[in-house]
Parts: C-alpha cells; structure tokens; sequence
C-alpha cells in the first residue's frame, strides 16, 4: 500500500464511521464546522511541516501565535492601518522563528528543549503586553480577513499552495528534505546546513503569524492567553498525516489530511456528546498509532 | 616445545565457521581453537575476517555452518548472552566502563552485593580490592574510572570481566590506544593471569611485533580462510607477512592508462593538529594516487581537510594549477574536489531517499535558477548516469538503503561526478564490496581517468594501492615517508612501511 494513501483512508474511515453513527454529524453544518477549525490549524500547521522535514522542531509557534495576537491587538488599538498591522504581525512571527533558528544554530543545543524554552518566553512577553488591554472591536476591513468562509479558507490553501512549490520545486525546498534526511551528508554535498535552518524556522514563525491572525480577525478581539497547546496540536496534525518525525520524508497533501483527521475527529466527538477530555485521549492515542506507524513502515522499507 | 597446550582440552574450538554476507563470503570454514592458559594471536589485514569470526563467536552474528565447542561441549550461541553464560568475555576498542562511577561498582555493575534492594558497600569494595590484588592491579577501587589513564581503564575492564569468573578473554585491538610503556603493563597482568588463572586469550592486533612479545601460538586470516595456525616460537615475522599477504583471488584490476602532464591537484604543507604533519604532494590529470598506511595514519583527515569538511591548521590546495578556497564543503565542491566518504552509509548516502534525490544533491545549485529548482534535469541526469554506471536497481526512485554495497558506491561516484569535479578523493572505494563490484569500481575509476580526472584514493588495501595506483605514497603518523612507484615496491614492502618498520 502506498505510504501517502493511509492517512487519507484513515480519514475517510473516521467520516463514514461519524456519519454512520451520530445523525447530528451527517449534516453541511458540519462540514463547514470542520472546515473553519481546520483553516486556522492548518495554516499554523504549514509551518511546522517544514521544520519537522527539515529535521527539526519548533515547541514555540503557539505562544507566537498568541504573541502576534497580542501584537496585532495592540497596534490595532493604536489605530495603525489595518495593512500595516498585518504586516508588522508577519514580522513578529518572522522574528521570532528567526530567534528560534538562531538559538539552536548558534549553541547547537537540541531543538525540543530550545525552543521549549522560547515557548514560556513568548508567552511571558505576549502577556506582560497583553495583560488587561481590551482588545476588540477591529475595524471592518481587519476583520474581513477572518469572517465567513471565503477569504480564510483561501488564505489558508494559498499556504499550503505555497508551501507545496516551496517543497517541491525549490533549491531550498529540495535541501529541506536532504538536511531532514542527513544533516551530515548535506553538509559534505555543500549545503549551507545552518543558514537553511534559519529559514525553516523563520517561516515557521510567518505561519503561526498568519493564523493567529485569521484567528483575531474572526473572533473580533485578541487575548493573552490564547494558543496554549496549539502547537502541539498542529505538530500531530502533520505526524498524523505522515510526515516523519525523524526528518527527509513528508509533504505539505499530508499535513492537509492530517488537519482534517484531526478537526474531523474532534467534531465526531463532541456530536457525539463526548467530553473534551476524551477528545483529547483519542488523538492522543491517534498520534501515538501514526507514529508507531510511521516508525514500522520506515523499517520495513530499508530492509527489502 | 610441548607445552599443556596441546595435550589440555580445549577453552573454545570453532570447527568449519562459514559465514556468507550478500555477495561476500565472510567466512570461509575456519577452524580455530583455544587452549587454557594460553595467548593465542588473531591476525589478518583489514576484511580478513578476524572482527567477524570474533562476533560469530560473541553471538553479535549467526553463523550459517560450523560448530562451536566451549570446555568439548558443543554449545549454541543466538544471541550476546549466552557467551557470556559460558565464561567468555569480550574487550572491544572502545571503552565501555562508566566514567562518573568508581573502579569497584564499575567491576560489579549489575552484579552488586544486595541485601533487601540496597548495595552492600562494605562487600562491594572489599571483594574489588580482593580481586584487584588477585590479578596484580596496582589500583584503588574508589577512584573514579573517568579519572584514570587510558590504560588503567583497559585494566579495569580486564579486571571486570574476570570478576565475572571468566576462562575466555577476548582483547580487539587493546593496544591501539596504549602507549609502549602501558603496553608492557598490560602484558605483564596477561602473562600473570594465564599462568595464575589458566586463563585463555584471544589477542586481535595489527601490531605484529606483538606477536613474539605476547603470543603463545598464532593464527592468521586471509580472505575468510584460516591461512595457519602456528606455534609462535616456529614462526617468524617475515612469515607471518607472508602469509597475509599470499596470493589473493582473482581481482581484476584494469591496466591504467599513462597520466596526463598537467596537475589536477596539489596539495603543499598541510597541517592538522598532530594528526597531519605537513604533508605536500601533486595528482596529476589522469593519474590514481594511492595514499595508504595503518588506521590512524591520517589517510581519512587528509581527504576530509583537502575538502573542507573538517578545518585544517595551515597549508595550500592548488586545482588545476589555482590555488583555491577548500575552507567549506560547498567552496571545495564548487572548485572541483569531490570527497567520497569511507563511510558509504551514513556519510555517503541518505539512506531514505532515492537514488535520483541522492544523485542531485551537490548538483542542486547547479541546476536552479533564480530559486527554483530544474526536477526535470535531475531526474534526466540521474538516469543517464544509472545507465552510465550500471547501478542496479529497478528505477531511480529505489532508495539507497535498498542498493548493495556496490551499487551504493557507484551512486556516490554518480553523484559527485554530477558536480563535474576535477578531483575525486575516494576514502576506502571498496570497502564491504565483493570481487564483483570491487572490479566495476575500478573499471569506473580508469574511465574517470580518460575524462582526465585526477584521482586521490586513500585506502588501507595495500594491494590495492598497488595495483590501482601510479603511485603509492605512505602515510605514518602524519607523514609521507615513501612514496613508491607501480612496478617498484611489493606489497610486502608497503605494509612494512606502513606499520613503520622501514623508512620511518
């Protein structure tokens, strides 16, 4: 069975079974539900696809993203225009992978715990700037960046659309799966290992940019407490659908599959009355199954 | 000289080991004994057999026929544990003691006196200092193994596998890391043990003055065949050389070509810390250069400096006459050094990938423009070199974990070759290679030469430096200290210099 076709059967099994069960589940509502929830993690998850292909790991991308909400409501409030404000949030999220990049290039300590320490530090700046500001009431052309289902949704598949010709028709695309493959053998071919590296992360850092700020555009207010968790729920997004954890093998159509296994099990769920706690043990127990996997199928392959 | 050796029953007898790996037989029905009390040497060059004979034995491989008999029982030996079961312990070159833990738990580790889950001290230390003692080791059992020299650490992990009662000792290159005056040390606690514990030793060394120092009787492996056992007092350096060396089966090596007037390389006064010394020498266009010598020579530290893989102290890098930058992979690739690692596998190839990615990796830049990558090139080009070099596999989006050894090897040529290098630096080309693909790299090499590539091919085959270079040069420590030219040296003469028995 062709390694890419899993996740999607997984999905497709998932649907049937909801649909098959819960009556509440069959509807177009739904489906739109689903869809919405899968726009902001799925564009947030564009980011990590990269850096998990490229062999690394940014723990950090949900306190971006509550950073940039942060950011965004601020200068917001401060009345800067509304493409400026967008603008500037990107350059916080850039930064901040950048920040990222740099650390762990730089002191060559490991990915988890760099950028698992980045992540308290974000968070504690987003919430000494955002700590009991009123954030809301964006004006009108900020919002429609989040509102109804046209624009987000096309945000979110022009990233991936993007992340798509990154991976597959560019240098640095290309590179990115060499260095997940083998950081050594990369290095030896010529690659500027390092310096790519930055570039992951930075656009890591755009990505949870862009989501936090569909995000704040639909809901219509930015808060400082938002995004715990969000990483790892877009980094099982992106395991779930199989990319590999270990670096070379992955794809941006897997991350998308990934997105909605995840948002679609989630709304199963909760149609079915099921709590929030066992929600989170069933893609618990998703995650753990795709990596187990992941991890059997890449032994089987370098042994035929 | 008789001695209890021939008439003591056995320790360990290995009867008609084979062992087959894809393409190469390993093992050739050896046989091999050990007598108690006894030091007996295991020589050969490198792929001889020796490590693989020894792992047989250690349960790290099956074999696939043969016989092994510890104390005359036939015994079946599936996995590490059961030598262990049976009193055979086994020392490899790296160290495995815990450096932050002191002598004693190091002997003991696992095996600690307990009473109720917790370790009794007092009986821990007063065991180790009684077996210290028992094997004439000058050492506190409380100091802390990450404080001792190298050779104090080697003692302590004699010591620890004979605490655990064992009759066999296996020592794998023990030596490597000593220096001449520990060595005797650690002769001395050996010749101690096997006439106080009649305890057995299975000595693997490369350092064949060792022999007659050490030995009781020694047996020597050419090609995975025992090529004799022989009491160590019969027996003299000079044939023991000899029987090394022997005559090898048929490897076709193809008859080269004069090299080309011009220089494709030239290296001058390249020093690395102590491991390269000032090494200056040229490769001409067309011409293999073989730089061979021991393990530890310099040969892999040379071709990873000339090709800025690891930062050198000083010296020059001239291609095709130009000086040039070789401070970063990329820089030495784009000015046309090519370096192919020894270690295929993790250095060579990206295992998971196939082989058109691994093919188009160094080429990248070359075939992007304005960041966009050309696949169609890529794939167009790994193609014509997959027909090119006749590498096997069933398309080029096999991976390269899947390709044997040779074909792996002809991938990494292919993929350098993409980067149009005028230099090729090949660390160990046919290492892990059978006699078949070993001839396909070679008749790959000539070829390179034709196109009027220079080649520098490091390799601890001295047979092979012969037979695939213009030129020898041998490496010692850090230094060329002969060069040699075809037709003018044997092998004989190659290994003498490389083990500095001549010329240094």
């Amino acid at each position: 069975m062709r390694k890419g076709i899993q996740p999607l059967l997984g999905l497709v099994i998932i649907f049937a079974i909801f649909a098959a069960v819960s009556s509440t589940f069959r509807t177009f509502d739904t489906f739109k539900t689903i869809l919405t929830q899968a726009v902001i993690l799925g564009t947030l998850a564009a980011g990590p696809t990269i850096v998990l292909i490229a062999g690394g790991l940014d723990l950090s991308i949900g306190s971006i993203f509550c950073l940039v909400a942060v950011g965004a409501g601020l200068l917001l409030n401060a009345h800067w225009p509304v493409a400026l404000v967008v603008l500037a949030s990107m350059a916080i999220g850039a930064a901040s992978g950048a920040l990222n990049g740099a650390i762990i290039v730089g002191t060559g300590i490991p990915s988890f715990i760099g950028t698992l320490g980045m992540m308290k530090l974000y968070r504690g700046l987003a919430e000494i700037l955002g700590m009991n500001k009123d954030m809301s009431k964006f004006p009108a052309s900020f919002q429609a960046i989040g509102s109804g289902y046209l624009i987000p949704i096309l945000i979110m598949v022009v990233s991936f659309l993007l992340v798509w010709v990154f991976l597959s028709r560019t240098k640095l695309g290309f590179n990115c799966y060499a260095i997940g493959g083998s950081n050594e053998v990369s290095r030896l071919a010529g690659v500027p290992v390092r310096r790519y590296y930055l570039i992951y992360y930075t656009l890591g850092g755009l990505f949870a940019a862009l989501s936090a700020l569909i995000q704040s555009a639909r809901l219509n207010f930015t808060n400082s407490s938002w995004g715990n968790g969000m990483e790892l729920d877009a980094i099982a997004a992106v395991i779930i659908g199989g990319t590999s954890m270990s670096g070379g093998i992955g794809g941006i159509g897997r991350t998308v599959i990934g997105v909605l296994i995840v948002t679609t099990l989630n709304a199963g769920l909760s149609h079915l009355g099921v709590s929030s706690s066992w929600q989170r043990i069933s893609i618990g127990a998703v995650i753990i199954f795709a990596v187990w996997l992941d991890v059997f199928q890449r032994r089987r392959e370098l042994k035929a | 000289m008789t001695s209890a050796a021939d008439s003591a029953p056995r320790l360990v007898e290995m009867k008609g080991i084979v062992k087959r790996f894809p393409g190469v037989l390993a093992l050739d029905h050896v046989d091999f004994d050990l007598a108690p009390g006894e030091v007996h040497m295991l020589l050969g060059e490198n792929g001889a057999g020796k490590s693989t004979l020894i792992k047989v034995l250690s349960g790290a491989y099956s074999m696939d026929e043969g016989q092994i008999l510890v104390h005359g029982r036939p015994v079946a030996i599936h996995s590490p544990v059961d030598p262990l079961e049976l009193g055979l312990r086994f020392i490899y070159q790296e160290l495995s003691l815990v450096p932050q833990l002191d002598i004693a738990r190091n002997m003991f580790l696992g095996m600690e006196p307990r009473r109720l889950g917790f370790i009794r001290s007092r009986e821990l230390y007063d065991r180790a200092v009684q077996y210290l003692k028992k094997f004439h080791m000058d050492l506190d059992p409380r100091a802390v193994v990450g404080s001792l020299s190298v050779t104090q650490q080697k003692l302590v992990e004699i010591a620890r596998a004979l605490a655990k009662d064992a009759q066999v000792l296996v020592l794998d290159e023990p030596t490597d890391v000593l220096e001449d005056r520990s060595r005797q040390d650690l002769f001395a606690v050996i010749n101690e043990l096997k006439k106080s514990q009649n305890v057995g030793f299975i000595y693997i060394s490369h350092r064949y003055a060792e022999v007659h120092q050490l030995g009781d009787r020694v047996t020597i492996l050419r090609d995975g065949r025992n090529a004799g056992t022989f009491r160590v007092s019969e027996i003299t350096l000079d044939q023991i050389i000899e029987k090394m060396i022997g005559r090898r089966m048929e490897t076709q090596y193809p008859r080269l070509g004069p090299p080309r007037s011009e220089e494709a390389l030239r290296i001058t006064d390249l020093r690395k810390a102590d491991k390269l010394k000032g090494l200056s020498f040229h490769v001409l266009k067309g011409e293999i250069v073989s730089v061979t010598g021991l393990m530890g020579a310099g040969k892999t530290e040379l071709g990873r400096a000339i090709c800025g893989i690891d930062p050198c102290d000083s010296g020059e890098v001239f291609v095709g006459g130009k000086r040039v930058n070789f401070s970063t992979p990329g820089r030495a690739i784009h000015n046309g050094l090519a370096y192919l690692a020894e270690d295929r596998k993790s250095l060579g190839l990206i295992q998971v990938h196939s082989i058109r990615d691994n093919y188009g990796l160094p080429s990248s830049s070359r075939l992007t423009r304005l960041g966009f990558i050309d696949h169609a090139a890529i794939s167009r080009e790994a193609e014509e070199f997959m027909q090119k070099l006749n590498i096997k596999a069933p398309n080029m989006d096999t991976k390269a974990g899947q390709l044997s050894g040779g074909n792996q090897q002809k991938t990494v040529v292919a993929k350098w070759l993409g980067t149009r290098s005028k230099v090729l630096v090949f660390d160990e080309p046919t290492r892990g290679i059978d006699i078949l693909g070993k001839s396909e790299v070679y008749a790959l090499m000539k070829d390179l030469l034709e196109q009027g590539i220079g080649i520098l091919m490091l390799t601890s085959d001295y047979l092979e430096a012969l037979e695939m270079g213009h030129r020898v040069l041998v490496l010692y420590r850090g230094r060329i200290v002969k060069e040699f030219r075809r037709g003018e040296a044997s092998e004989e003469e190659i290994l003498r210099t490389a083990i500095g028995a001549v010329g240094n």
